[in-house]
Formats: C-alpha cells, structure tokens, sequence
C-alpha cells in the first residue's frame, strides 16, 4: 500500500509552512506566547505556543472566512498551503477525499467547557456555536471551501488519532476509492491541559525552563497523499500503524532515526525507554510545536524537512530522550525516520517516512 | 470504485429504545410499538420538553464485564458488543490469541454528558482530571480494547450522524487490507443535554413523536443506543467453523460540500455514496430487496431521500426505523446495519412508525405497514451533520460464506 506526500502544509507556535518548521529545528523555536487563565482561584499565565492564521488572508477575503472559527481556520490554511505546496492550486478535484485527525475535538470545549469556564453554560450556546462544536465540523468546512466531495472521514482517537487517520488514507487509495486525500490533523490550544501542566509543575516544584514539560501547543498539518503513480510529486512515502495494544510497536531497521512524541506531561512516556532499540538515534521535536494530541503530524512534519534537507536535526526536547538524543547536526545518509507515540489512554501509533521509491514501483 | 471482496459478518448486537437485544429490538419493530418520552437522564427547564428514545433501565450488568466504567456511552459500547460477540461464538481465548481490531463510530462519546463521571459543573471546583484520563475513560473503542485485551488496530470515528456506517465500512476494509483477523464495527452514543439543546436551537427537532417522511414532519426526536457488527477474514472464519451470519458486499462515502447543517438539495453526495457502495458491491439498484433509509424526519433529509428512491431505486421498498429509535447519532448506522440485517433473515420491513400522511412532494414513500420483501441484498444509508454520507450494502450469506467441510 504505496502512499507518497505530494505536499504539505502546516501551522503552528512556530511558524506557518515547512521552512518555518525547518528553521525553528535547525536554530531552536521562538519564545513561547503568554496565555492567561482565568480560574476559580484567579488568573494564571501559561506560557502557550499558538498559531496565527493571517495568511489565510492570500487565499480568501474575509466575507469567505466569517463563520470558521479558530479551529477550523487552522486546519483549512494547513490545506491551502499543502495544495499550493503540491502544485494544485485551490481547486483540487472534485473525488479528492479528506481524512481529519483531531485529539481535542472541534472547539476544544469537549474537554474545557465543563473545566475551567465555570460561567459556562451549555443552554446559552447559540447554533452556530453548536454546529462548530461536532468534531466532523472543519472537514466539512474545508470540502464546502475547496468544494471538493470524494470521502470524507473524522477520526478522534486521542493523540493517537494522526497515525489511524494517515492508515486510513492509505487504504482508500489502496483501495481506490480515492486518488488523492488530504491527511489533516488540527489541534486547538487547551485552557485545561495547560492548567494541568501549571498545577503538575507547582506539585513537582519545577519551573519554567528547558527541563519542563513541553508548553502547551496548538495548530495543524496537512499532507496531500496520493498513490504514488508515474509522474505524480512525491516528496516522501509515508505509511502507519496504530494499535490499541501495550506491546512495541514493530520495530525499525538498523537505519531507522526515531522521533518520539514525548512531552514530559503524557502518562506512559516511560515506554518509550522500552521500545527504542539501545544506541538508535532518537530524538524529541516537542518544544518545537508545544503539547498537544496531534503532535505525531507535527513529528511526521519534521520527518520531512528532515529528509528534505538531508541532514538530521538535534533534539528539542530537553532530557525527554530515553537514550542519549542526536545533540548535533548530522547527515541524514538515507535513513527512514519513525514518529512513534505513546498513546496516553493505552496503545501506540506510528508514522515512518521515507524516501520516495523510483516511480512504477508499488 | 472498483468491485471489493465481501467480509462476512458472524454476528451482530444492538440496544436501544426499542430493546435490550437485536431480537427485542425486531420484536419492537414489527409489533408496532415506540417508548419514546420527555428526557429523564438529564434535567430540562422547558414546560413543554421534546420527547427522546432513551434505553430503558436495567441493561447494564456490571457483573459481566471486568472493566468497571460510569460512561453511559462505554455501557452501550459493551453490552452491544457482548451481545454481538457471543452471537458470533467468539470468547476471550479467541480475542485475546489474534489480531483484533476495534472500530467505533461515536458522537463526542459521551465527554460532555451530563453523566460523566468527574465532570464539574458551573461553580464547582475546577476538574483534576486529564484530557486523557477523560478520553480513556469514556472512549468506547479504548474501552473495548481495555476490557477484552485486545492487540489490533484501532480508530474512533467522529463524523457525526454517518459516524457508525463509516466505521463498519472502515472494519469491512481491515479485514480485506489483512490487518487483523477479526473488527468489532460499529456505533454507540448516549443521550446528552448539549445535541438535545443544540438540535432545538437549529429549530429541526420535533416536538412530536418524530413523523419521517409523513407530510406533518417537523423534524427529528434524538435516542441513544449501540450497534455492533462482528466483522470477521474468512480464514479464520473458517479455521472455527463459523458459518457467516451476513456479509458487507460495499460502503460509499462521499460529501455534500454545501453547508454545515443542512444536506445538499440536489442530494450529489447522498447519490455519490450509494453508487459507490453499489460498484463496490457489484450489485445494480435492482438486485436490493428494500432500503433503510436514514429517514430522521427533517423536512430536507426526507426530501432528499425519498427523490433518490424514486429515481434510481424504483420501485424498492424503504423504510425509516428511526420512529422506532429516535436518532441515535454516532450509532444510527450501526444500529440500522443490525436492522438490516435482521430484517433480511426475516424476509420482512417493518412499517415507517410515525408515517401516516404522504407528502406531495415526496415522490417516493416508506412502508406503511409490515411489509414482506424477497432479496439477499439491502442498502442501509446514513447522512451527517456536515455533509457526510454512508452507504452500507448488507447481505445474506451465499456459498462462499459457509464453512469448510
């Protein structure tokens, strides 16, 4: 089952698009925002690595863009700037088909309206609020944006949800149901996993810095997948596998870099000591675009630039390594790289990224 | 969409209003009978309150299971499965010595339900509880995994309404792609007050017993409940000597691309899905013994519907079970896959509860009593929030199906 990456777009507390991403791992991310928290017990600053939308605005007015919310914002600029990455332009055909990954849910308030808006109150929502907040929402925006009405599937399965959409996407082209699919996964910033990591710091009397658990992120990637068939970009092949099991994930080759999705806050990461093969290159990108339960698209993101650019950038993710992390650039030499995570709910997900086959091959 | 290999079904379960098992269900919807009420499950301020199609006390039975949960949804989740792995003649042995997948179709999967355990309300002290800790426990696919032990591959669906239907479709696709052995598919959602409050401030919930396709319809009533289809290779179908209850011959999945809320008028996607389902299939529109249609009682969605009907299943009998149900959201396909096939072995459709007064401008119209129907084929359809639409072709096992000598 041959999937290759036809383009990719992305935006984060980075930056917006590959290069941002390319210059945050080669030169290190910028400071985090300064987000306040408004608690029962008074107002808290978090630090928070937010996403900002603007060039949303080269792609469509604002009459266009009036009733997307935040979220769904996030998820459709990954797709504008992954389609105009691949050549496509914003009119992708018709059959295209979309598979949506989201850990936290359409507006966040899965998890944060019964958490910290203690003022809240779910009889008060207006229709539109409510519409926004069914997770299928961005995907259904993004195809009425693009106008595009090949099969459309949102996957919520926590922050294992990038790894099982990205094996789905791969059956539909397996299968044919579908030529080409854009792979989405967007995550809106959390008040309440960034009160979490507030409280979890005050307990472990541990402050801000680079020992500290990941900042809380936000933001969203897209990869255009296609089947790899002669004459199509392909700039990377890219598979997946997710399982609701503890055991290791099947392991790599002797040419296999990991990228482990470790944050410092997720329950489980001591597994990953586990299951990297002793003296394998490894390494950690989550400082880069912050805590959040898409972050393996984040990874698989890095993955590329990381073969785009041929070399292998150090560790981000202070001492969140199992074994000693790549702490300097080197050549990259041909390797795979797996992004491996943790499921923190159980189970595990994986996406491997390679170097694209010569064409015919499937 | 080129034409895809069956994967057979070896068993099914399902709970809802009508009943605690598939076969109370069918008795449900063939005597005519509908338990549908004001919502119990959680407080409404309202004089005069909508009616829902809530469960009926009394299913869950803690004692069976070792997974101890206070989600209502993941108590769906379970006895559903319960019912339906039995069916099957699959036990822990079994589950736990191969590859078992587990995919579930699910609205929000009960995280704002009224009913969750840790959840605070407006002025209590805030949660201690993680995004995760939340997730595992109400998850109903990362419930089933913890309380039968299981190794395969994974996936929640979320796209609303057709949520169920995809995941069915999506475990059929396992199976033939040999990632596991064996898929427990289906669907499962609770009744919660935030869809109840949201479907009335959409103004498309009725405050009737809902009437699908009759001309007085004002919209849907919502229900809660859980199907489960036991999805299953043939190798090891036949490695047990385990004749297939039914077969998924094709699913279609294809979006409006229109609007939010409301589903295409020409119904491109709708159409869309079902032939895609049918190429998969194999199977043209008159090989199908009847139709469950979606059928939620909206004015658009019964339009939309019956047009399809009309022109391109002529003739075909449908029918809408959701007089019968409410609309169970996130388990809406997998509960009408169960009916489906329930009403295939029977050789019968039950009659379109809340139908009585055709509308004009229907051109096709449901069953309006018991209906017998000859056939191994049906089509089960579902359309979202969003524009989603999921398109099941079920059928009665054929020769292939039976097991080895």
């Amino acid at each position: 089952m041959r999937a290759t990456v036809a383009g990719i777009g992305l935006v984060g507390g980075f930056g917006a698009g590959p290069d941002d991403l390319a210059r945050a791992m080669a030169q290190g991310p910028p400071p985090p925002s300064t987000v306040v928290l408004r608690t029962t017990a008074g107002e808290i600053e978090v630090p928070g690595r937010l996403a900002d939308t603007a060039l949303l605005a080269d792609f469509a007015d604002q009459r266009a863009l009036r009733r997307l919310d935040h979220h769904t914002r996030m998820a459709l600029l990954s797709c504008l700037l992954s389609l105009s990455d691949a050549g496509c332009g914003l009119r992708p055909p018709e059959e295209t088909g979309i598979v949506l990954a989201t850990g936290y849910g359409a507006t966040c308030n899965t998890f944060d309206v019964q958490g910290l808006c203690v003022d809240a109150d779910i009889r008060t929502f207006s229709p539109t609020q409510f519409s926004n907040s069914v997770h299928n929402a961005p995907a259904a925006h993004i195809s009425d944006f693009l106008k595009i009405r090949g099969p459309n599937l949102t996957v919520n399965h926590f922050d294992l949800s990038v790894p099982a959409a990205a094996a789905t996407a791969r059956l539909w082209l397996a299968e044919g149901r579908t030529d080409r699919v854009l792979v989405v996964a967007v995550d809106t910033f959390s008040k309440l996993a960034a009160f979490h990591r507030h409280r979890t710091l005050i307990r472990q009397k541990m402050p801000e810095g680079p020992a500290a658990p990941a900042p809380i992120g936000e933001g969203a990637v897209c990869f255009l997948l296609t089947g790899g068939g002669a004459g199509s970009r392909a700039l990377v092949e890219i598979s997946a596998a997710v399982s609701g099991n503890a055991a290791a994930p099947a392991p790599g080759t002797e040419s296999t870099v990991y990228i482990l999705g470790a944050d410092g806050l997720s329950s489980g990461e001591s597994k990953y000591r586990d299951w990297v093969p002793p003296g394998a290159p490894a390494v950690v990108y989550t400082d880069l675009y912050g805590n959040l339960p898409i972050g393996t698209a984040f990874d698989a993101a890095a993955a590329l630039v990381t073969l785009k650019e041929g070399k292998l950038f150090p560790s981000a993710g202070g001492g969140r390594c199992p074994h000693p992390p790549v702490q300097a650039e080197e050549p990259l030499a041909g390797r795979t790289l797996q992004c491996v995570k943790v499921g923190a709910a159980g189970g595990h997900g994986t996406v491997t990224v390679a170097p694209p086959r010569s064409s015919g091959a499937n | 969409m080129r034409r895809l290999a069956p994967v057979a079904v070896t068993g099914a379960g399902c709970l809802c209003s009508a009943g605690h098992t598939l076969d109370a269900c069918m008795d449900a919807l063939f005597a005519g009978r509908r338990r549908c009420g004001p919502p119990t499950t959680f407080a409404v301020e309202s004089p005069r309150p909508h009616p829902v199609f809530e469960v009926a006390d009394g299913f869950w039975r803690p004692e069976r299971f070792p997974l101890e949960t206070a989600s209502r949804t993941v108590q769906l989740t379970l006895t559903a499965a319960r019912e339906a792995l039995a069916d099957a003649g699959v036990g822990a042995p079994v589950l736990e010595a191969r590859r078992v997948g587990v995919c579930i179709g699910t609205n929000v999967a009960g995280a704002v339900g009224g009913r969750h355990p840790e959840t605070a309300g407006p002025g209590d002290d805030i949660p201690y509880v993680t995004a995760a800790d939340r997730f595992a426990a109400v998850n109903p696919t990362a419930a089933l995994v913890r309380n039968h032990r299981l190794r395969g591959p994974i996936q929640t669906v979320v796209t609303a309404c057709s949520a169920g239907g995809d995941a069915i479709g999506l475990g059929a696709a396992w199976i033939r792609a040999g990632l596991c052995d064996l898929v427990i598919a289906g669907g499962a959602d609770e009744l919660y007050e935030r869809a109840y409050t949201g479907f009335i401030s959409l103004m498309n919930y009725d405050d009737a017993p809902c009437r699908p396709f009759d001309a007085r319809r004002k919209g849907l009533n919502l229900g809660e409940g859980a199907g489960i289809l036991i999805l299953e290779s043939d190798e090891m179908r036949k490695d047990r000597g385990k004749a297939a209850r039914g077969v998924i011959l094709g699913y279609g999945a294809a979006g409006d691309a229109y609007h939010l809320t409301r589903p295409d008028p020409e119904g491109r996607g709708l159409a869309r899905s079902v032939r895609e389902a049918l190429d998969a299939s194999g199977l043209s529109p008159a090989d199908l013994a009847f139709i469950n249609a979606h059928g939620t009682g909206t004015p658009d969605n019964d339009r939309i519907e019956s047009r399809l009907f009309h022109e391109t299943f002529p003739g075909i009998p449908f029918c809408s079970t959701k007089g019968y149900t409410g609309h169970t959201l996130g388990a809406a396909g997998a509960v009408e896959a169960a009916f489906t096939l329930a009403c295939l072995e029977r050789g019968r459709l039950p009659a379109s509860m809340g139908y009585g007064e055709p509308d004009p401008d229907l051109p096709a119209i449901p069953t309006d009593r018991n209906t017998p129907v000859t056939g191994r084929f049906a089509l089960s359809q579902t359309l979202a929030f969003g524009g989603n639409n999921a398109a099941l072709i079920l059928g009665l096992p054929g020769e292939a199906e039976e097991p080895a000598p």
